[in-house]
């Protein structure tokens, strides 16, 4: 049995048919696949990408395929810059491809086209995953338990050194009217990629060891894919954990990221959290200004009531008392007429018993001298009356024994009787003695 | 002639007038002694009348200084 040589091909011959076969098999198919780019090159306007499929983390698949620059450049008009950012390393994309083999480059896909809304899709479903853990784990609100100054001067601020939003940022917080005098605490890192995201988590923890105010997470524009990064769990879960207050200002246009979402505050762009912070700085100024107008308006209307209050009382306290000194005065001079009157009824009262008493004393002692006078008077009468010469006169004669008044008739008899008359002294001697027969 | 102590009181003075205007109506003064009560008497009245008068000039002057 002789044995049949192997029939020998070139190799040109063998790619051709392989060449022709595939042309047959899939030339005018397209097929939609779902992928992971795991390398993108861009070069002349095409770019080389090396697509992987993996389960549990183990790749399954590799291939390498290719956009063309006109197709690029059509998808790109159609649906805009996101493109650039779904077509990166790492993200998941939906894709029509056309199974192309060249003898000379191999076996290669051709991409065609790329289906936005599963990379968005894709974007949606990690946020939402991000979403339920963090809340799930009760990290998601912690932020907003945490006090944000009014007045965050000392700040840190995590952003990739030179990049636009950054130099936006600094530009806007140190070049404002309102206020400048910041201290700003730098943390180099990427931020974009996912290689970002160990970056960013570590300064996170790094920016937490020192005493800031506040942490500044910044991104400049980019696509929901690019963004996608601030969804992951790990960073949002920093974020969460941070003992700082976060402010996010990561620049995009449309949705949220899970960032903006867990943060203590979120702003649309680097620019805008600059003016938040300065804002915030320069309206509490602002508010103090106007808190402190309205206290001395209030103040001063206030003092100004009291001082229309005072003088209403003064001249109530003026009238009042003018009118209680009137009172009293009038009392006054009413006691004081009073007293005078009653001085005066003294004073004539007293006057008046003086001169009772002294027209009394006038009157009697006249009496009393008339009464004397007519005492004497009438003595004097009696006197005259009883005077011997007159008893003479009328032919009476006083008759007398030695001088004396005769009393007794006992032994007068021989003794001179002196007998005086009228006309002369008549002496006799007694001679006889006659009793009165009673 | 009796004369008025210096210190005299207006209610003693009064006192002594009274007195002498009741022994007066009692007519228990002597004709010798009249003189001399009447006359102490004028003496007593002056002296009351001019201690009235000053007292009266003197409230005045408080009144009015007042």
């Amino acid at each position: 049995m002789s044995v049949q040589a192997p029939k020998i091909y070139t190799l040109t011959n063998l790619t051709r048919s392989l060449e022709n076969h595939m042309d047959q098999t899939f030339g005018s198919k397209t097929f939609w696949v779902k992928a992971e780019l795991s390398k993108v090159v861009v070069s002349s306007g095409r770019r080389y990408i090396e697509l992987v499929d993996s389960e549990k983390d183990t790749v399954t698949t590799k291939i390498q395929a290719i956009i063309w620059g006109n197709t690029y450049t059509a998808i790109k008009a159609r649906s805009g810059k996101v493109i650039d950012s779904i077509i990166q390393p790492g993200n998941k994309v939906l894709i029509e491809v056309k199974i192309q083999y060249d003898k000379l480059y191999g076996l290669k896909l051709l991409i065609i086209d790329v289906d936005l809304s599963y990379s968005f899709g894709d974007v949606e479903q990690l946020k939402k995953e991000t979403v339920l853990k963090l809340k799930k784990e009760n990290l998601f609100d912690n932020q907003q338990t945490i006090y944000l100054p009014t007045i965050s001067k000392r700040i840190g601020l995590i952003s990739s050194l030179g990049t636009s939003g950054y130099k936006d940022f600094v530009t806007e917080l140190s070049a404002n009217h309102y206020y400048t005098n910041f201290k700003v605490k730098t943390f180099d890192c990427k931020v974009q990629g996912k290689a970002a995201i160990p970056e960013l988590i570590k300064a996170i923890k790094l920016a937490n060891e020192y005493d800031l105010d506040v942490l500044i997470i910044l991104r400049g524009g980019g696509s929901k894919i690019d963004l996608n990064i601030f969804n992951d769990y790990e960073l949002c879960k920093a974020i969460c954990e941070s003992k700082l207050p976060v402010i996010t200002g990561i620049g995009h246009e449309t949705d949220d990221v899970v960032a903006d979402l867990v943060a203590r505050k979120s702003v649309i762009t680097p620019t805008a959290v600059a003016k938040a912070l300065y804002l915030s700085i320069a309206t509490f100024n602002s508010n103090l200004l106007n808190s402190y107008k309205a206290l001395k308006v209030a103040s001063d209307n206030q003092l100004r009531n009291k001082k229309e209050e005072f003088k209403r009382h003064k001249k109530d306290i003026y009238i009042a008392s003018t009118s209680i000194l009137n009172e009293r005065s009038q009392n006054l001079l009413g006691y004081k007429h009073f007293i005078t009157t009653r001085l005066n009824s003294i004073l004539r009262g007293h006057i008046n018993t003086l001169d009772v008493n002294y027209e009394k004393i006038k009157l009697l002692s006249r009496d009393l001298v008339k009464q004397q006078q007519l005492d004497l008077s009438s003595k004097l009468k009696l006197i005259d009356i009883l005077n011997p010469e007159r008893l003479l006169k009328t032919g009476y004669s006083i008759t007398s024994v030695e001088n004396k008044k005769i009393t007794t008739l006992d032994n007068l008899v021989g003794k001179e009787l002196k007998t005086e008359t009228d006309k002369g002294t008549i002496y006799s001697q007694i001679t006889k003695i006659k009793n009165k027969t009673t | 002639m009796t004369s008025i102590p210096k210190d005299m009181k207006y209610e003693d003075a009064l006192a002594k007038i009274e007195d002498i205007v009741g022994e007066l109506e009692q007519k228990e003064v002597s004709i010798d002694e009249l003189i001399k009560r009447v006359d102490f008497a004028k003496q007593l009245v002056d002296f009351c009348q001019d201690k009235l008068t000053k007292t009266e000039k003197e409230i005045e002057k408080i009144i009015q200084d007042k």
